[in-house]
């Protein structure tokens, strides 16, 4: 289980998390909502121990990573069990397509056949030679997603992983993310599309000026009762 | 006589006088690469050693490089009580000018580097070696291998200065042959169409590595 307990985190001197706690078992999908500048991908490294908390504990399969502005355990040890693809992505801009995906991958030939199956599926065969400065942003997405899915993660961490994406690659990732799901692989998940929550999702959060307003099921996106979210959620899809 | 002939006739002093110009840059480029580097990185990581190195840059890009190499010759040397060769003078003050700018290169290319590039390699479970050496090192190098050769162009120019404190290189081998024979056209021609020689390779590498990596490096995509 990945647990958040009661975290608050400072930056520039302002609280942009305040009293988050949350956790996720493997197999359980977990999406935040919200306004932008909200807090969710502050709240995602956090989860990816990429920052620590100002206060409160991150909690990992029963180890306590980090508590109260301290790391507890090298990170090292957490990745890439728990990684994360960024909404910018970051592949390697000196790197071709091919070789930003299997660089981390220690022993790539165990994994060739699940490479040659992820490129397939998400179309990237002809692009692998590529340098992501010559892919299109959804290539370039594609990319970031297949180097995630074959480094094995037991939690993975999506900040707006489909924004790029047009309607079949979108439906292809929710494909993916259903495996995972059966695969007892935890999400935690940051969109904008309703629909795309709804779908995949077991739990809904909904984050704003970096607290938790309300959590509930998939249906939380439909109208929850509570007249912030429903203002966000009929905004989000006038749209 | 033309360039030709002088260069062909004086093959043997300019011959010297090139060996003497090497010897200068490849001295002063061999140190600042080894030397600015390890600054450099240091200076990155310590903010006292920053500032030290923002001064001297400072002071290096404001003071002519004559001015360094003069008072390295005459003042440094007469209150240090030492007497040192003029061509070892110009080694020194050519090294002290690339050490600094190469350092300071270096500083502001890891200053600059993405830390967003290190950390989506962190959470891909990559070690820190493997980070530096496939991710971080390629990078930089890449960012500041332009500069880098515009660095060692300029102090393959400022080398020059060092038939002022009567270094042999070409430049004073050059104004040795003019002395005798006094054919300033075709000599400094010929000193020209060297420094092309020698300078052209360099300024299309310093192009050629602009043009392939900064394209590479750019944030552009195609839609």
């Amino acid at each position: 289980m990945l647990e958040l307990k009661n975290i608050s985190q400072i930056k520039d001197g302002r609280e942009i998390l305040t009293d988050i706690s949350l956790a996720i078992t493997p197999g359980e999908v977990l999406t935040l909502i919200g306004p932008s500048g909200g807090g969710k991908t502050s709240l995602l490294k956090v989860c990816a121990l990429l920052d620590i908390p100002a206060k409160g504990n991150v909690v990992i399969d029963g180890v306590e990573c980090a508590s109260d502005g301290k790391r507890h355990v090298n990170p090292i040890m957490i990745w890439p069990k728990v990684t994360i693809i960024y909404q910018n992505l970051y592949l390697w801009p000196h790197l071709s397509a091919k070789t930003n995906i299997i660089l981390p991958i220690e022993n790539f030939a165990s994994k060739q056949d699940k490479f040659d199956e992820l490129c397939e599926r998400f179309g990237l065969t002809e692009h692998l030679s590529k340098y992501p400065n010559q892919l299109s942003a959804g290539q370039k997405q594609r990319v970031a997603i297949v180097r995630a899915l074959l480094l094995d993660p037991k939690y993975l961490l999506l900040d707006e992983i489909t924004a790029s994406l047009d309607v079949e690659q979108s439906l292809n990732v929710i494909e993916v993310l259903h495996e995972l799901k059966n695969n007892s692989i935890g999400i935690i998940l940051v969109t904008h599309h309703l629909e795309f929550a709804k779908n995949i999702s077991d739990k809904i959060i909904f984050l704003e000026n970096g607290r938790i307003i309300d959590t509930g099921g998939p249906n939380l996106v439909d109208g929850a009762g509570n007249s912030r979210i429903d203002d966000f959620v009929t905004k989000l899809r006038s749209i | 006589m033309n360039s030709l002939d002088i260069i062909i006739n004086y093959h043997a002093a300019i011959v010297r006088g090139l060996g003497a110009t090497l010897l200068i840059c490849s001295s002063a480029w061999s140190l600042g690469i080894i030397f600015g580097t390890t600054l450099g990185y240091f200076a990155q990581k310590r903010k006292m050693l920053a500032r030290i190195l923002a001064a001297c840059s400072l002071f290096t890009i404001s003071v002519p490089a004559i001015v360094l190499l003069f008072w390295l010759y005459y003042p440094a040397q007469a209150i240090l009580g030492i007497a040192l060769d003029p061509l070892l003078t110009t080694i020194i003050a050519m090294s002290i000018i690339d050490i600094i700018l190469m350092g300071d290169l270096i500083k502001k290319a890891l200053d600059n580097f993405p830390t967003q590039y290190e950390s989506a390699a962190r959470v891909c479970g990559m070690a820190e070696s493997k980070i530096f050496i496939k991710i971080k090192l390629p990078i930089i190098f890449r960012q500041v291998l332009p500069g880098v050769i515009n660095l060692k162009i300029s102090i393959l120019h400022m080398s020059l200065f060092g038939s002022l404190i009567s270094v042999e290189e070409i430049f004073r081998i050059a104004q040795q042959i003019n002395a005798q024979i006094y054919r300033p056209v075709e000599i400094y021609t010929a000193l020209g169409l060297l420094f092309l020689g020698m300078s052209l390779p360099l300024n299309l590498l310093a192009a050629y590595f602009k043009r392939r990596f900064t394209r590479d490096l750019s944030e552009e995509t195609y839609a």
